[in-house]
């Protein structure tokens, strides 16, 4: 019965996982509000399928309480929602990068040796 | 201000988005569309042309696509229409008619109740569609078979000459009557269709 897109196979699966990490890496320099956030993320080449996508994304991220938010009035419009990053979003960050660098090292030493044969 | 066809469409998406995310919990449902309504907003200045409108949705993705994001991040799966909305309606509709053709049965009551419980616990129908469900199929067929049992001799009382006014007003008073009964009748049926129609809706 539930006949679900898998989109691109196991890359996809791939990237929403990254993608949460993606996320906490540009909230480390400084808050963003969604929408700034939204449009940085969608315009890096091959990460996401669309803009509206990344809000789901951001829900799941603030049930975590990896990341806060707070309304901030803007001049030009509604009040913004800002988003930062917690205390254990900076350590999942962290942990992330460690085992993310490992990751791909192996990755493209495989995908390199492999080439070549 | 924006175009009357610019505001159209961004009307038309959120409808959309509506329809997508009607399994989604009612609060975050809500939410979602907030942040999807204030990234338009964002995205498209106040005198954007028709062209600009329309990049910026396609940038968003369809609302199908959102709706399919935002059940992968909840950890849900996608509720579809099956057997459970079927006997949901059927019980509802026969459940109420028995009941008020035949009489309170308890088969009936039960059948009734059992088509509200289904009918609470599917996914695939919005809040307002189960409230809808609850009371106008019922409550339009109860005045409905009430109307075709009263006697056609009615008149109306408490006019300003009310003696005067029975016979006259009778015609009127029946004509009133069959409108009224046709209304009743036609609620409950339009509830109906309209509940088959956002379980089985085609989605993306």
């Amino acid at each position: 019965m539930v006949a679900e897109d898998r989109g691109s196979g196991e890359l996809s699966q791939l990237r929403r996982g990254v993608l949460e990490h993606c996320v906490l890496a540009m909230l480390r320099e400084q808050d963003r509000y969604a929408f700034d956030l939204v449009r940085e993320l969608a315009q890096s080449d091959g990460l996401v399928t669309s803009e509206g996508t990344i809000y789901p994304l951001l829900a799941r991220l603030r049930r975590e309480g990896v990341v806060e938010t707070e309304w901030v009035e803007s001049l030009s419009g509604p009040p913004r929602r800002y988003y930062s990053l917690t205390k254990s979003g900076e350590n999942a960050l962290r942990a992330f990068t460690v085992e993310w660098i490992r990751f791909r090292d192996s990755v493209d030493a495989l995908l390199v040796t492999r080439r070549r044969t | 201000m924006k175009t009357h066809l610019s505001s159209n469409l961004i009307q038309d998406y959120l409808k959309r988005l509506d329809r997508a995310t009607r399994d989604i919990p009612p609060t975050r449902r809500r939410e979602l569309r907030e942040e999807i309504q204030q990234h338009v907003a964002e995205a498209v200045p106040g005198d954007a042309s028709e062209a600009a409108v329309r990049t910026a949705l396609d940038r968003l993705g369809s609302p199908e696509q959102i709706a399919a994001a935002e059940r992968e991040r909840l950890g849900t799966v996608h509720a579809r229409a099956g057997w459970v909305e079927a006997a949901a309606m059927l019980l509802l509709l026969i459940g109420s008619s028995v009941l008020l053709l035949i009489g309170g049965t308890w088969l009936a009551v039960l059948g009734w109740v059992a088509g509200v419980v289904l009918l609470w616990r599917s996914r695939v129908w919005s809040p307002r569609d189960k409230l809808l469900g609850t009371f106008v199929i019922p409550f339009g067929l109860l005045p409905a078979f009430l109307l075709a049992t009263v006697p056609t001799q009615v008149c109306v009382s408490g006019g300003s000459s009310p003696a005067s006014t029975c016979s006259g007003a009778n015609g009127i008073a029946r004509i009133g009557l069959i409108v009224l009964f046709a209304v009743l009748l036609v609620l409950p049926i339009y509830t109906t269709v309209h509940l088959a129609r956002s379980a089985w809706r085609s989605e993306d």
